[in-house]
């Protein structure tokens, strides 16, 4: 369990998350979305102790991460596959690592077989690849055989072998009851590891919901019809079954009815439309709109604070 | 929760002391597998011993044409440390990169992670790179003596370890270096950048003791007595500065030193972001 909780953090006077506040619970993938620079590395460092927030807190398990022993029992976390000396070897860093957390040293050679580094793990870390650094940075996160496991866009790099082992390593991992957080800009890929999603954009809270539910929201078609008899057409599409949602300009968003039975029912009842479409939002773009919207509900004054040692 | 599938051995939970233990033998761990490590105690031994007893031959070599007076003026204790004012910013760079280099590749953030007690990683490091550099550093410093004074032998003024505060001077040199590792570990983590904390470090033992030599009485002396690499001149010479502070004085401030900078190095990582 993952709880932030009203976290607010500037970097100067650039406001990088803004009063975000989510649970990330146990038995699932929960992906962590946003586009780039929305806030994503930020939150992942507050709830690990890295970055202090400004305002609000994250605990882990019920706890502030900085207040843990020997953490790597209870959290892991993939932060940036390049953080790792380059002129150290793939198992002297595992070893420190385990050191410090005691953990047995069986441990490291036993995970370095898992992500399949065996062959390189006392090359040293600089002539790796990218997707061998994130294999190996996962390894790291995994070390302590922690309940709670957070990965920052941990696909980067990957081949798509390394996507697909990824993936099934994670739902493994959540069908074992941990709580899993992934990081990601790409909502395709989320779309097929994550069962939850929090969607963030500019900082700031647009999504905590189902996987499915958001699809559904953000991408299922649905019709627009829009009339001046709106109100009267909306009685008739709700006894109907329909579900209707009124969109800014008067239109009608219109699911749970097919596109021609909306037109019949509007022609039976003798009501006048001016318009009448489907409407197919793809996964990405249901995205973009919903952090396009972020972006706009922002608020625009945001008052100037003295820059603040980083 | 995930207590259903556990592969990790959990060693027996332990008090503090072997907590801290642990850090230490991780930051070993880390310390051990970088081949800097070996090049920079290496460095140091090769220029430590090798200078001084460079300095050692070039004077008993020109011994016989020297005037009385410069023979006088001719300290031969503190002559045998001379390699080591090169040797202590080779030293001083391995304690900055102790902590600069997890900065510069992102290391650090790794390590926070699993071992949120930042001041205590830092401890863990200054403790290795100072027990490391004070071994090495008094081996070469006794080293160094044996070949230095062993080739000042024509001169007639060499020393042996017996004689009257040889072997402080030895000593001194030894934990002189250990001080400035851990000045170069404070200063990486105060600056977190390489070139910076090496430059600083330089600046500090290097290039200060020259400026405010230069500066006019008495603050030449006022101001230079509290320099380290002046500190250490005390603690090696036959015949100390009296304007300078006493050997026991000088002693106490440089131990100061990186108990005072490790103190402000571990408050600013207790403060920012990682």
């Amino acid at each position: 369990m993952i709880e932030v909780s009203d976290i607010t953090k500037r970097y100067g006077t650039a406001l990088a998350v803004d009063a975000l506040t989510f649970t990330v619970r146990p038995g699932h993938v929960t992906g962590f979305l946003g586009p780039n620079g929305a806030g994503k590395s930020t939150t992942l460092r507050v709830i690990l102790g890295l970055d202090r927030p400004d305002r609000g807190e994250a605990t882990v398990a019920g706890r502030r991460f900085g207040t843990l022993i020997r953490p790597l029992h209870e959290v892991g976390a993939l932060l940036d596959a390049g953080a790792v000396h380059p002129g150290r070897s793939a198992d002297a860093h595992l070893r420190s690592l385990a050191r410090a957390n005691r953990i047995g040293p069986r441990r490291v050679p036993d995970l370095l077989e898992q992500v399949g580094l065996e062959q390189v793990a006392k090359r040293r870390v600089g002539g790796y690849s990218l997707g061998m650094k994130q294999r190996l940075g996962i390894a790291a996160a995994l070390l302590g055989d922690p309940a709670v496991l957070l990965f920052d866009e941990p696909v980067n790099g990957l081949d798509p072998e390394g996507v697909r082992w990824l993936r099934e390593l994670l739902q493994s991992l959540a069908a074992e009851g941990r709580t899993i957080l992934v990081s990601s800009h790409l909502l395709s890929e989320m779309a097929q590891t994550a069962d939850r999603l929090v969607v963030i954009g500019r900082g700031r809270l647009i999504a905590d919901t189902t996987t499915g539910e958001f699809i559904a929201s953000g991408s299922a078609s649905r019709i627009v019809v829009r009339s001046p008899y709106a109100g009267e057409l909306a009685r008739i599409l709700i006894d109907r079954g329909a579900d209707i949602e009124a969109l800014d300009d008067g239109a009608l968003a219109v699911t749970g009815l097919p596109i021609d039975r909306v037109g019949h029912l509007a022609a039976a009842a003798g009501l006048e439309l001016h318009e009448l479409r489907g409407d197919h939002a793809s996964l990405e773009e249901a995205f973009m709109q919903l952090t396009a919207d972020a972006v706009e509900y922002r608020s625009p004054h945001e008052e100037p604070v003295p820059a603040k040692e980083r | 929760m995930a207590a259903t599938i556990t592969t990790v051995t959990r060693l027996t939970a332990a008090g503090p002391l072997a907590w801290f233990r642990d850090l230490i033998r991780a930051e070993t761990v880390k310390f051990r597998a970088t081949r800097s490590t070996y090049y920079a105690l290496l460095a140091l031994v090769v220029v430590g011993i090798g200078v001084s007893a460079l300095v050692g031959q070039a004077m008993a070599a020109r011994w016989p044409h020297l005037s009385p007076l410069n023979r006088a003026s001719f300290d031969p204790l503190s002559s045998t440390f001379r390699g080591f004012e090169i040797g202590q910013l080779i030293i001083g760079s391995l304690g900055v990169l102790m902590i600069s280099s997890e900065y510069s590749s992102g290391l650090i953030r790794t390590t926070f992670a699993a071992i949120p007690q930042r001041r205590s990683v830092l401890m863990a490091k200054a403790v290795v790179i100072g027990v490391t550099s004070l071994i090495v550093g008094e081996a070469a410093a006794f080293a160094g003596f044996l070949v230095s004074q062993d080739l000042l032998g024509p001169t007639g003024v060499s020393l042996s370890i017996s004689s009257p505060h040889a072997l402080p001077a030895v000593a001194s040199t030894g934990l002189y270096l250990a001080v400035i590792a851990l000045l170069g570990l404070a200063l990486g983590a105060l600056i977190r950048h390489t070139p910076g904390a090496v430059v600083a470090l330089f600046a500090l033992v290097f290039v200060l003791p020259g400026v405010i030599s230069a500066l006019p009485a008495p603050w030449d002396t006022r101001i230079g007595k509290w320099l380290p690499d002046n500190l250490a001149g005390q603690l090696v010479s036959l015949a100390p500065n009296p304007d300078y502070l006493s050997r026991t004085s000088s002693l106490i401030v440089l131990l100061a030193y990186p108990v005072v900078l490790l103190t402000a190095a571990a408050w600013r990582l207790g403060r920012s972001d990682a």
